[in-house]
């Protein structure tokens, strides 16, 4: 990022080629919706790029990066665009994660009744995190699948280390409960 | 060991635990503890138990997006900081200024005469509209004392 802020252009390409998965990802997870988690990672790497001169390195860039991409996926999430745009979950199965299904059933390590199984577990996990209070969701996404620890988590969700410990348990302790019937 | 859920450093322990970060012996303990506690082993597995969540693929026009994005903001940047530049509307208003002035029409020159000798002739047309005016107004049996 240092060398984006003096005017590396090929350092912004690598600097996206490496962060823009993640990235997207993790926007899908909070989002649910394919086009809405690109359109807000490309916001996020716009601003990323925006912010180029007046870039200080206090904090690590995933950090800084993960900061702008929860922003932006709360603020979606709370302005109630999510309603208009989210698909009913039978729709998605049929159009967006079909593929993953499809995918999944054509490799033929698994029976196909052993794939529907995992995917229905898989809708009911969605689901189970998709109820979670959104700084809990943001909190759980970044810890399970990004990799994040609490200390960086905190400096994500700007709170304190205590709060990230408290707002973990709070969410793991939920979706124990809510998918015990799973384990 | 008392549950996590029950316990002061319940968090401590279950995020130490997930992270990796608990001594030997702190890790056995809760171990322990899970192994006859069905509450606590399900927290302990929770984030097992949430999987391996597949997502869908980054679309593969995404950089050309973002590229064609940077340039077209890149652009009207350029616009916008030649506009706000201080020297050039006031060099648009001086122009404009100097344009005004130039297609101006000139008005012709009125008469003859000079100007002076014609304000005074309306001067004294006036003069004698005014008094004609008063003595109109005036009784026709009296005589003005004015007069």
């Amino acid at each position: 990022m240092l060398r984006v802020r003096e005017g590396d252009e090929t350092s912004f390409a690598i600097l996206l080629d490496r962060h823009r998965a993640p990235v997207v990802h993790f926007l899908y997870r909070m989002v649910r919706n394919q086009a809405v988690s690109e359109e807000l990672a490309q916001e996020v790497f716009l601003r990323v790029y925006r912010s180029r001169a007046s870039y200080q390195p206090t904090a690590k860039f995933t950090t800084w990066l993960f900061r702008i991409a929860t922003h932006l996926a709360l603020n979606w999430i709370r302005d109630g665009r999510k309603e208009k745009n989210q698909q009913s979950l039978d729709v998605v199965l049929e159009d967006g994660e079909g593929s993953v299904l499809e995918r999944q059933v054509a490799d033929g390590s698994l029976t196909v009744e052993q794939e529907m199984c995992n995917e229905v577990r898989m809708r009911e996990v969605r689901v189970a995190i998709e109820a979670l209070p959104d700084k809990q969701r943001a909190a759980v996404v970044l810890h399970k699948y990004e990799g994040l620890g609490y200390t960086q988590i905190s400096k994500v969700l700007e709170c304190s280390e205590s709060a990230t410990k408290s707002l973990l348990f709070r969410a793991y302790e939920t979706l124990r409960v809510r998918l015990a019937h799973l384990a | 060991m008392t549950c996590l859920r029950e316990n002061l450093k319940g968090a401590d322990l279950l995020i130490g635990y997930l992270e990796g970060t608990l001594s030997a012996e702190e890790r056995a303990e809760l171990d322990q503890h899970a192994s006859a506690c069905a509450d606590c082993r399900g927290l302990l597995a929770a984030q097992e138990m949430l999987g391996d969540d597949e997502v869908p693929e980054v679309s593969a026009d995404f950089d050309a997006r973002l590229y064609a994005r940077l340039q077209q903001e890149q652009q009207q940047q350029w616009w916008r900081r030649l506009l706000w530049r201080p020297a050039v509307p006031l060099a648009a208003a001086a122009a404009l200024l100097a344009v005004t002035l130039w297609v101006r029409p000139v008005a012709p020159p009125q008469a003859d005469e000079p100007k002076s000798a014609s304000v005074d002739r309306a001067e004294i047309e006036q003069l004698e509209q005014a008094l004609d005016d008063v003595e109109l107004l005036m009784p026709v049996n009296k005589t003005p004392e004015v007069l």
